[in-house]
């Protein structure tokens, strides 16, 4: 990562659950959820928890950070419209 | 490890793709969402920030129901922008399950059974505002 390079992704959720496979414990209730700045809509997240099965006969363990947004944002200077999923 | 995600834009969106307003539906005053994608475009670092990107495609079918009352959030523009709680909104828990499916050339994975938040996961649904909009 470039120095100076501002990432604006958190992770909010509770911040007694830590997730099974990464480790990694949730940051809070008060940690703001979208990735998008100067945003205002609506957002969901998910950090959800099972199983795949692959093509290579295995399975693995699955652990998500999923995220939907949908609102107005500002791009080019303009207030537009649309729907964005984190992934 | 496989570790898809939607990689870092021009635009600077990270790990986070357009998918259209069709693709994401926020009802019941914002109580429940769906969010539905197909053949999105994705990488697989392989882990966090791998240095192997490989082209992939994943579907993904995710739903939310909150599971409480929403909560006023975030502490608005009186913190730095940079701060997590630089924001402004109303936010209840939720539960969540998926349905996930991907590609990449030689390797094809799908969930068995819906991924859940319950027990061991999270989820939250509600409204926010950021930036320009506090």
């Amino acid at each position: 990562m470039a120095p100076g390079v501002v990432i604006h992704v958190f992770g909010p959720g509770d911040p007694a659950v830590t997730l099974p496979f990464t480790g990694i414990t949730l940051g809070g209730f008060d940690v703001e959820p979208s990735t998008i700045t100067d945003f205002n809509g609506s957002t969901a997240v998910a950090y959800h928890v099972g199983r795949v099965r692959a093509s290579d006969g295995r399975t693995y363990n699955l652990e998500t950070d999923i995220r939907a947004f949908e609102g107005e944002f500002v791009a080019d200077g303009a207030v537009r419209r649309g729907g964005f999923a984190l992934i | 490890m496989h570790d898809f995600n939607g990689g870092i834009l021009p635009s600077g969106l990270f790990w986070t793709a357009d998918v259209g307003r069709r693709a994401v539906e926020f009802k019941m005053s914002n109580r429940r969402a769906v969010l539905r994608v197909k053949d999105l475009p994705v990488i697989d670092s392989f882990q966090f920030f791998g240095p192997s990107d490989t082209p992939a495609l994943v579907d993904f079918s995710v739903e939310w129901m909150a599971t409480s009352s929403p909560v006023t959030r975030g502490l608005g523009n009186t913190v730095a922008p940079t701060d997590p709680r630089a924001f402004l909104g109303e936010i209840a828990t939720a539960v969540s399950t998926a349905s996930i499916s991907g590609s990449e050339i030689g390797f094809e994975f799908e969930t068995i059974r819906r991924a859940t938040t319950s027990p061991r996961g999270y989820a939250q649904i509600g409204t926010e505002r950021n930036g320009v909009f506090l």
